[in-house]
């Protein structure tokens, strides 16, 4: 089953290369058709999988290259699943917005299904060396969407993203080649490797963890390693963001989670640089928010800030730290897709994303402005909102490790409060213009 | 900015599923959490 949710984007992609190129709503039908497609074999899943069972479920292999000890391994658990459900759905969302792109659209459609199967294949992989093709795999379509079909400086902001990713990625693989050196059983499987992991010294752990580090935490994006994040976000096509906010920043997050789990003395040695790194991306990427006119780069901000939640609870290394964690991950997909769609769909309508430029919209988008204001508040953490359940999940369990200290976590929620209210004040109050 | 139109229903229907989600992850968490609940006990144990 999962292979054929694997494969059904790209048997979309190709069919949509063999359409004829003049038919724009063909092409975009049939988008829609196999993104549906494959959003409802994922959640009809829901029925075969037992959350009761902590461990991988809907398990499928096939020997791949026996000689490395690598296999096409697809299974899902619970942190795998839910991030499947949304990127499904975000693609979906994704395809649904994209109206507004006009030229050479079959080529579009077709990358947004390639990075859709892509991202499903980091999720689904039970294997690091497919989960690494999957990561790399990513890389292709969104270099072109964004080199392609960006904006101004579309070729320097995907460069500089791919330069980034693929830096953080040499990291990984290093660390994933020590992982495989160090399994007695030389396979990629990643039981297996984990198994191997845990017999490594402290100081071992620590090292190979710091690669992995390095290589998800560009992803994610977490400071200091967010430099491609203002220029990949505000030049790629407007609905383009919905995926690399949404979905594959949550790449970088999962693969950390799966990084603690194989190894858990390193986790622990890191524990209070983790949180350290977490809070900084929180207060400094809210700060940066609140400084931002480009309605863009405002919420690109706001994403490092609140992967920096992400990542604050992974280092609680509790229940409640590591539920908070997962939550935000969801909730934050839902949150950024939302905030980059409206907004993406409001500058399509007025070329311009300077806040500065806004006024009274309530009054001439009613609809527009109840989702902003609704994805605003879920974004402050609201009660009633997923950001609510996610932030008080992550307070318990930062507060069970670090007492006060984790009062840096409702200073990040009162400085999202205050770029969000403001932005709500300058886009629908005041005169109409 | 007098004459900018308002969502069209496919735009409406984009957003209203994910408003949607926020919405229904924040009112009702326990599904949710009930999906990832078993894996989170597992890895808290290895790592905490």
């Amino acid at each position: 089953m999962l292979r054929i949710l694997l494969l059904l984007p790209l048997v979309g992609a190709f069919a949509i290369t063999l359409l004829p190129g003049g038919n724009l709503r063909l092409i975009r039908f049939a988008a829609l058709l196999a993104s549906g497609a494959v959003m409802a074999l994922a959640w009809a899943l829901l029925d075969q999988f037992d959350p009761a069972i902590a461990g991988v479920q809907l398990f499928e292999t096939h020997v791949w290259n026996p000689r490395l000890g690598s296999a096409f391994s697809l299974g899902l658990d619970g942190f795998s699943f839910p991030m499947v459900l949304l990127g499904t759905l975000l693609t979906v969302v994704t395809i649904l917005a994209s109206d507004c792109i006009t030229k050479r659209v079959k080529g579009y459609y077709a990358l947004i299904l390639l990075l859709e199967s892509g991202m499903l294949g980091v999720f689904m992989a039970r294997d690091w060396s497919l989960f690494y093709v999957f990561w790399e795999l990513t890389l292709i379509p969104l270099f072109f969407l964004i080199d392609r079909w960006g904006g101004f400086n579309k070729h320097r902001a995907a460069l500089n993203f791919v330069l980034y990713t693929m830096g953080g990625s040499v990291f990984m693989l290093v660390a994933l080649l020590l992982l495989y050196d160090a399994n007695p059983g030389h396979s990629f499987d990643i039981a297996s490797i984990a198994q191997g992991a845990r017999g490594l010294s402290q100081e071992a752990q620590t090292l190979i963890f710091l690669g992995l580090l390095i290589g998800f935490g560009v992803k994610m994006p977490i400071f200091p390693l967010h430099g491609w994040l203002p220029l990949a976000y505000v030049e790629a096509p407007s609905p383009v963001p919905i995926l690399l906010s949404g979905i594959l920043a949550k790449m970088g997050a999962y693969g950390l989670i799966r990084a603690a789990e194989m190894l858990p003395l390193a986790v622990q040695a890191l524990q209070g640089w983790l949180a350290a790194l977490g809070m900084i991306s929180m207060i400094y990427g809210g700060v940066l928010a609140w400084h931002q006119r480009d309605l863009k780069k405002m919420v690109a901000y706001s994403s490092m800030s609140h992967m920096g939640v992400v990542l604050l609870g992974i280092a609680t290394l509790n229940e409640a730290g590591l539920t908070g964690a997962v939550m935000q991950m969801l909730a934050h997909g839902l949150v950024a897709g939302s905030l980059f769609l409206l907004i993406g769909l409001l500058y399509e309508r007025t070329h311009t994303r300077d806040i500065a430029d806004y006024s009274s919209l309530v009054q001439v988008m009613p609809r527009f402005a109840f989702f902003t204001v609704l994805a605003l508040v879920a974004a402050v953490g609201f009660p009633g909102t997923a950001g609510f359940v996610a932030e008080i999940h992550v307070l318990i369990g930062g507060f069970a490790r670090w007492g006060g200290w984790v009062i840096i976590l409702s200073l990040s929620v009162l400085i999202s409060a205050a770029y969000a209210f403001r932005t709500v004040g300058r886009l629908f109050t005041g005169p109409v213009r | 900015m007098r004459h900018i139109p308002d969502l069209s229903r496919a735009e409406f229907a984009a957003v209203g599923v994910l408003s949607s989600g926020i919405l229904l992850v924040g009112i009702f968490p326990t599904a949710v959490l009930g999906l990832i609940s078993s894996s989170v006990r597992q890895l808290s144990k290895v790592v905490g």
